[in-house]
């Protein structure tokens, strides 16, 4: 459709909306929509549904959409009675989870889950938004679109994996479920924000997992050098920000306290995949997350698809095993490769024996200093340094003679890393959403992809708050 | 019997206006066929000639649970509170626009002001679903609508009023069961 198809565009987007095509408009428009749970319509005050631009509007429900609520001035959005109860009480089913189970992951009495539930009811907006994102739905589309847009492995699959460990309580499973949706979210407003990158694109999946003739350290050796390439860095220089290089390739990287035995995870949503990094017990050190989140992108950036199940979670004795008769003895080839992957990209070897130019190998204070200085200049952990040290000087020293060493990161490592985590401007923003989430929350907002109310609801905060803080949030990350 | 009295507490209350063309999408929906034989005047319910009034059923339309929307269009009148006396008539009847052939707008039934307008239906001939759907006439507040109800009711008809949706600040145009409350 374009302009010229529909007279009405001038009235539609404002009298200050211009550009040449619908898009344009939409984009310079200052006319706000609203929507309750079973209507649009242009937002006039006192409204108290969920406010949206048209910009929104115009990406999320179309043109034809636009003209006709245009027409209309309001419309009605659920395609049958059923929705948006349908979609809820089967998304929830799906993961396993009861009503009450459900209430209290969205802190929200079970009388407002069971009326959600029901055809019978109309509910407030901003519950059945709460609930939907809790269950990894698109919030937009929730009640016109039946499904939102849920990716129903993603239930599945969650569900199986909390059913394969008793340990994995609903607690982990909706956690897992919200940071789906963040990933989805993420991954949406950074295309919208910054529609021309795709760094991933130049990333061609590998089945080489080594052969006698050519170990699986070496294979991932390769694909770390060529990754380096990829992202336009040297072979030797050090990556000061696994966030940033995660942004730079479309990847939500989240940030999330989960159990202590998962160190990390690959998360797909639909046909978007994102890291989780564990912050919680030892993969607190940022050094130690690092190596984490290089292990996650080494299956991501590089496993064929038939190798990437949904959701691949790794505890941190994987990770950090870096001696490869472990891997030897295992035959878990396709973990073997993501850790050579993690080290090799963060601390190539050839590097490490250039940053330590005279080793005395029989010295053990002299190794544990070298490890040290090696770990404060390319960022990772103490046990994974130490084989890694080990292996680049071909093993010629006595690995279990060297001295005690300091794991602790340094000020810049941790700032560098994590620094929105344990500080951020918003003191309600969960974990989970203080990342790049909310840089590109607060950008997508300044460019009309959300009003500041969605941009406020998203990162937990009042509308007030938000916009007091919006600058500072922008200028933490460069989104 | 005509009903038209029955709306002049409303009528005093809430003043006739020209309609909102802001929305007009063809010269067409600006005729006049308020004298057409299909646009008929509101009577009092006892007075209904049953034979002309098209009831909606709408139990059997959908056992989704979905009861009522403006999307429901079997059945479907439109209402327009005028000066002097109240008109209705089906939006997809025979009575058509004749430009486009299209459904019938509430700027058909006026030439001129009107209080308000919306959409009805007839669960029987004295029981009516009742919404504030119109683009040119809509009720200017809840109160506007809840006003108009009133006076179906002094017409004698039991009415299940559609409501104001204050999410989206409009006349709610979906019906669901929680608001199905017979007054």
């Amino acid at each position: 459709m374009t302009l010229q198809d529909v007279p009405k565009w001038f009235d539609i987007f404002g009298p200050e909306a211009h550009g040449a095509t619908i898009e344009e408009r939409a984009a310079s428009s200052s006319v706000r929509f609203v929507r309750s749970q079973d209507q649009m319509a242009e937002w006039t005050p006192p409204a108290t549904g969920r406010q949206y631009t048209a910009r929104e509007v115009l990406a999320y429900f179309g043109a034809d959409f636009l003209k006709q609520l245009f027409f209309d001035e309001a419309l009605v959005l659920p395609s049958t009675a059923s929705e948006p109860a349908k979609t809820l009480r089967e998304r929830r089913e799906a993961f396993g989870f009861t009503r009450n189970e459900l209430a209290k992951i969205v802190k929200l009495p079970e009388d407002i889950i069971i009326r959600a539930e029901s055809p019978d009811y109309s509910n407030d907006i901003h519950h059945i938004n709460k609930i939907a994102i809790a269950l990894g739905l698109d919030d937009y589309v929730i009640g016109y679109v039946p499904g939102a847009n849920g990716d129903p492995n993603l239930a599945v699959r969650l569900k199986e994996w909390r059913q394969a460990a008793k340990a994995r309580g609903s607690s982990t499973v909706a956690r897992f479920a919200e940071i789906a949706w963040v990933i989805a979210k993420q991954h949406k407003l950074q295309q919208h924000i910054n529609p021309s990158v795709d760094l991933l694109a130049d990333f061609t999946q590998s089945d080489d997992y080594g052969d006698p003739g050519k170990p699986v350290w070496e294979v991932a050796a390769d694909l770390a050098a060529k990754t380096r390439e990829t992202l336009g860095l040297s072979w030797s220089e050090p990556i000061m920000s696994l966030r940033d290089v995660c942004y730079r390739l479309s990847i939500p990287l989240i940030h999330a306290e989960l159990n202590t035995d998962i160190a990390g995870a690959t998360l797909a949503n639909g046909n978007v995949r994102g890291i989780v990094a564990n912050v919680d017990g030892n993969n607190g050190n940022v050094w130690v997350q690092r190596a984490t989140v290089a292990h996650e992108l080494g299956h991501l950036l590089w496993d064929p698809a038939e190798k990437l199940n949904l959701l691949i979670t790794d505890s941190l004795t994987q990770i950090e095993v870096v001696d490869r008769k472990v891997f030897q003895m295992s035959h878990d080839w396709v973990e073997a490769r993501a850790n050579a992957f993690a080290v090799e990209l963060l601390a190539p070897k050839e590097a490490v024996r250039e940053n330590t130019p005279h080793l005395d190998i029989k010295d053990p204070a002299a190794i544990a200093t070298a490890i040290r200085d090696n770990m404060e200049h390319f960022g990772l952990s103490a046990t994974a340094m130490r084989y890694h040290l080990w292996n680049a000087f071909d093993r010629r020293f006595d690995i279990n003679s060297v001295f005690k060493i300091d794991p602790e990161p340094t000020d810049e490592w941790k700032g560098r890393e994590a620094y929105t985590d344990d500080f951020f401007v918003l003191k309600d923003t969960p974990l989970n959403r203080r990342g790049h989430f909310a840089g590109v929350v607060a950008k997508a907002e300044e460019q009309k992809w959300l009003t500041a109310e969605s941009a406020a609801f998203y990162l937990n905060a009042t509308t007030k708050e938000y916009a007091e803080h919006r600058v500072e949030i922008l200028g933490l990350y460069a989104v | 019997m005509n009903a038209s009295d029955r709306f002049d507490k409303y009528r005093a209350d809430f003043p006739a206006r020209a309609p909102d063309l802001t929305r007009k999408d063809a010269d067409d929906e600006l005729e006049d066929l308020s004298s057409s034989p299909e646009v008929m005047s509101l009577s009092v319910a006892s007075s209904n000639d049953t034979t002309t009034i098209q009831h909606c059923n709408v139990l059997e339309e959908d056992s989704d649970g979905f009861w009522l929307t403006t999307k429901t269009l079997k059945g479907k009148y439109l209402w327009l509170v005028r000066p002097d006396d109240v008109k209705i008539a089906l939006e997809h009847g025979q009575l058509r626009r004749s430009e486009k052939n299209g459904p019938l707008k509430h700027t058909n039934l006026t030439a001129g002001e009107a209080h308000s307008g919306g959409e009805l239906w007839f669960e029987n001939d004295t029981a009516i679903y009742v919404n504030g759907g119109s683009g040119r006439f809509k009720p200017r507040s809840g109160d506007e609508l809840q006003a108009v109800v009133a006076g179906f009711q002094s017409a004698g008809y039991t009415v299940c009023s559609f409501g104001w949706d204050y999410g989206s600040n409009k006349e709610k145009r979906f019906l669901r069961r929680e608001n199905i409350i017979w007054i």
